[in-house]
């Protein structure tokens, strides 16, 4: 048993489960192993059941079977980056598989094919110094400027042009309609379904709904990936000489409404990956930082949904107001508007008591002037809103709140974008954005340069001998999950909301340590109490949405945790990362991110110094106090 | 409310098999709200959905035989309503069907057909702002495959081969619009059955996408396909 304090850390639960696990496991295996890399998956066969105590309770986990698929460059994910380190890896001639969670082409917030904003580098130096400036000095300095000195510049539009997108927004004149940014420039109009078109088209080899639960791990070096095919249950284990962790954010999290959190993202969405590097071993950043855009939360069932709703963000503002109708944000330039500022207004707004009754604030949409000036995305909301659902904006002011659709915590990299686990590499890796969020350029130039270091480093990965007691006790561990009968069982939905609501209470754009230590108080207890109650009712393996969403839940749990501890942890404001009870931003003790990392078990939180290459501490500090400046 | 679905799982059950749940109705309730309300307070259910607002077409199913996105539909008062998978595609559980067939034919007509890989100056060029909006509005379909499982075409003759079905026209229409596109699009459209269609306008009925004009489009290429003799 573990002590109470072990109890009240991270991992334990798991970390003693596996301990118990491989005992049972392990008798299964040996000798097994070799016949088993041949054998196409069917799930476990039931009548070599084993059974196995854990947690008080007998669970009959089926003998392991599993499918071996074997590549050099393996892509976790199905978005933005994952397509882009997929085709710039391909185009390198790599050896190479995706592996996406959802039907690929339509998971995630990339499976939203709506009216994406594309930024393209104009020009590189320039584009780093401006999001070095936005990260408000926290990002990694050599890493940033390796990543947006690596492309040529807009090759980012000639590549979405390429892959089909062709009707990019227009001026009145036929000119293409470009947003500037420094060293950046911003077309609308980028529809994504055309990217994964694209790796359809180019035979590039993707297997989808297949979720990955663990990697691969071998003497500390990631060798690869296992997971479970979701419409059958089968067990599959990617064998690959780099790895490219490349899945989405983790947002769903973010307190619940009848279908959703308080976020744009989706189901998807879990931080999978992310928790799983934690696990194994990689120290995870930027867990206190998100990105947020304000979006109307009624109808209930179409809350915080982007396409679904009708918003405002950091480049469309002018027509928030609070709720006496002022207009308080539309005199602030867009230079000098970024999406903290933007958070930060709206968390100033509400704890001035002007916000709205669910704690947001409204836009006001009842002039044809702004009306026609909305972007297409929102504007095409607003008659089915009347129409369908009897909300008519032209009326009366709608409400929206601040929500999730990005956060930043990530295995932190180097500026290779090699994480700490050699065979790992993360293009959205923590430390590169900062306080920032993240945005298509970073993203994409980031998962091009990734692709072609996680090239190089194939050559180098080589193993000697292999254990596949890893592929045992995962396939235990999901097969636990599915099997587990216990008194008072609570389903994988209620344990997910008791997180969702503890995040909500904690995480949202005002910020202070009660709030912040009850829920961190609250998730040890869904850990402690209701994680080993968490049972699926369904036992198929066929699509047993249940399932999948009790082994979600295990990764929410520890990226909420490293959230709250983090945002505990840095009593300092900046970014979207707005602390009511420390309400300026302090340089002298904050110009540092802050790493969680699991040490036996236990979260430990760390200070970590800014990595610096053309500034100095000194010189960040006063670079970030002023207005950028080219 | 009464909620009449179809349930199956094919590793367990000889066929599909429906099921009625009562629940309680409120103000604006959408179908992904009842599948959720049934999942979370009666048994669970297996369904899929993303985006809650009709641009990711993962939720598109039958409601009382019509394709709807679950998402963006809402139930009037005092209806008792019957739920199915999206009819004519093969259910993998419940609710959640394989449409990656339909979805990659789609894909592979909708590549642009070009000698040269463009550069920055074809498109910073100046193009027709209507003709920009005119693509802009196709590329609004998300290949949720409701106007397939609307289509009498499809759906009487159970015959995909002849006519690939709205969106797959769509597609080959986004391409005829695209100034960048060098492929003969029009007898592409005429190849995949652009006359079987009897232009009933029952994909532009169910499409979640309001910006598509469906029938302009076939109208257009068909305009198109008789100047150059491809009329049937």
């Amino acid at each position: 048993m573990a002590t109470k304090e072990e109890k009240e850390n991270t991992g334990v639960s798991r970390r003693e489960f596996l301990k118990n696990a491989k005992l049972l496991a392990g008798s299964v295996a040996g000798g097994m192993a070799i016949a088993n890399l041949a054998a196409a998956g069917t799930p476990g066969d039931e009548n070599k059941a084993k059974e196995i105590q854990i947690q008080g309770s007998t669970v009959k986990v089926p003998e392991p079977v599993y499918e071996v698929y074997n590549t050099d460059i393996l892509v976790l994910g199905g978005g933005f980056i994952a397509v882009s380190a997929a085709l710039e890896a391909f185009g390198q001639g790599a050896n190479l598989m995706m592996v996406d969670k959802g039907p690929f082409g339509y998971s995630g917030g990339f499976g939203m094919n709506w009216d994406n904003y594309i930024t393209s580098i104009t020009d590189g130096e320039m584009a780093y110094k401006f999001n070095f400036w936005y990260s408000e000095g926290l990002c990694n300095q050599k890493a940033l400027k390796a990543v947006f000195t690596h492309m040529p510049n807009h090759r980012i539009m000639v590549d979405i042009a390429n892959r089909g997108s062709s009707a990019f927004a227009r001026t009145k004149t036929g000119d293409l309609f470009k947003i500037p940014m420094p060293g950046q420039e911003m077309v609308e109009h980028g529809f994504s379904r055309h990217e994964s078109d694209e790796v359809k088209r180019q035979g590039i080899n993707v297997v989808d709904r297949t979720m990955i639960t663990n990697l691969f791990m071998q003497d500390g070096r990631c060798i690869g990936a296992m997971g479970i095919h979701l419409p059958t249950g089968a067990f599959r284990v990617f064998r690959a000489k780099a790895t490219i962790l490349a899945t989405g954010p983790c947002t769903w999290h973010y307190g619940w409404i009848s279908v959703s959190p308080i976020s744009l993202g989706s189901p998807d969405n879990t931080g999978d990956l992310d928790a799983v590097a934690l696990r194994n071993g990689a120290r995870i950043t930027g867990c206190e930082f998100f990105a947020n855009d304000l979006i109307s939360i009624y109808p209930e069932g179409l809350a915080a949904s982007y396409n679904g709703g009708i918003g405002a963000d950091d480049i469309n503002y002018a027509y928030i107001c609070d709720k006496n109708g002022d207009f308080w944000m539309k005199d602030i330039p867009k230079s000098e508007m970024n999406r903290g500022l933007f958070a930060r207004e709206v968390a100033k707004k509400i704890l001035d008591g002007k916000g709205s009754p669910n704690g947001g604030v409204y836009v006001d949409c009842r002039s044809d002037a702004i009306l026609d000036g909305l972007r297409d995305t929102y504007k095409r909301n607003v008659k089915p809103y009347k129409d369908l659902f009897g909300i008519d904006v032209q009326k009366d002011m709608l409400e929206v709140a601040v929500e999730w659709y990005e956060s930043n915590a990530h295995p932190i990299i180097d500026e290779n974008l090699a994480t700490d686990i050699p065979g790992l590499y993360c293009p959205a890796g923590g430390g590169l954005r900062g306080a920032k969020s993240g945005g298509i350029s970073l993203n994409m130039s980031a998962a091009s340069l990734a692709a072609i270091n996680a090239v190089k480093f194939t050559e180098k990965n080589k193993i000697n001998k292999i254990s596949w007691q890893p592929v045992y006790d995962e396939f235990t561990r999901l097969y636990e999950i599915l099997g587990r009968k216990v008194k008072n069982p609570i389903r994988p939905h209620t344990v997910r909301h008791s997180i969702q609501k503890a995040s909500y209470k904690a995480l949202g754009p005002i910020r202070n340590a009660a709030g912040l230590e009850s829920s961190i108080k609250e998730l040890v207890r869904i850990r402690r109490e209701d994680l080993p109650r968490m049972v699926v009712s369904t036992k198929t393996k066929v699509f047993n949405t249940e399932w999948k969403e009790a082994i979600e839940n295990y990764n929410m749990i520890d990226l909420v945790e490293s959230m709250c501890r983090a945002a505990l942890m840095r009593t300092e404001t900046r970014g979207q990362h707005y602390r009511s009870d420390f309400d300026k931003r302090d340089n002298e003790n904050w110009l540092c991110n802050i790493t969680v990392k699991l040490v036996n078990g236990k979260m430990q939180l760390e200070k970590d110094p800014i990595v610096c290459l053309d500034y100095t501490p000194d010189q960040v500090k006063k670079l970030i106090d002023n207005k950028f400046r080219a | 409310m009464n909620v009449k679905i179809q349930k199956y799982d094919p590793s367990t059950d000889a066929g599909p098999y429906y099921k009625t749940y009562n629940i309680p109705w409120k103000k604006n309730i959408t179908i992904l709200e009842v599948l959720v309300y049934i999942h979370e307070n009666h048994e669970a259910i297996a369904f899929d959905y993303s985006c809650r607002g009709r641009v990711c077409g993962r939720c598109s199913m039958m409601l009382d035989g019509e394709p709807v996105m679950a998402c963006y539909t809402p139930v009037g008062k005092d209806r008792d309503i019957v739920l199915e998978p999206l009819r004519g595609f093969p259910v993998i559980r419940d609710f959640i069907v394989d449409k990656s067939k339909t979805r990659d034919r789609i894909a592979k007509i909708e590549a642009r057909v070009r000698s040269k890989l463009l550069v920055q100056s074809d498109i910073t060029a100046k193009m027709d702002p209507d003709l920009a909006k005119k693509i802009g509005n196709l590329e609004w379909c998300c290949r949720c495959l409701s106007c397939i499982a609307a289509c009498p075409v499809i759906n009487e003759d159970k015959d995909q081969e002849k006519f690939i079905g709205p969106a797959g026209i769509i597609a080959i229409g986004l391409r005829y619009y695209d100034p960048f596109d060098e492929g003969d699009r029009v007898v592409e459209a005429v190849q995949n059955g652009l006359y079987e269609c009897i232009m009933c306008g029952k994909c532009n009925e169910v499409c979640p996408a309001a910006e598509i004009d469906h029938l302009g489009v076939y109208s257009e290429l068909r305009e198109e396909a008789k100047k150059k003799g491809l009329e049937p």
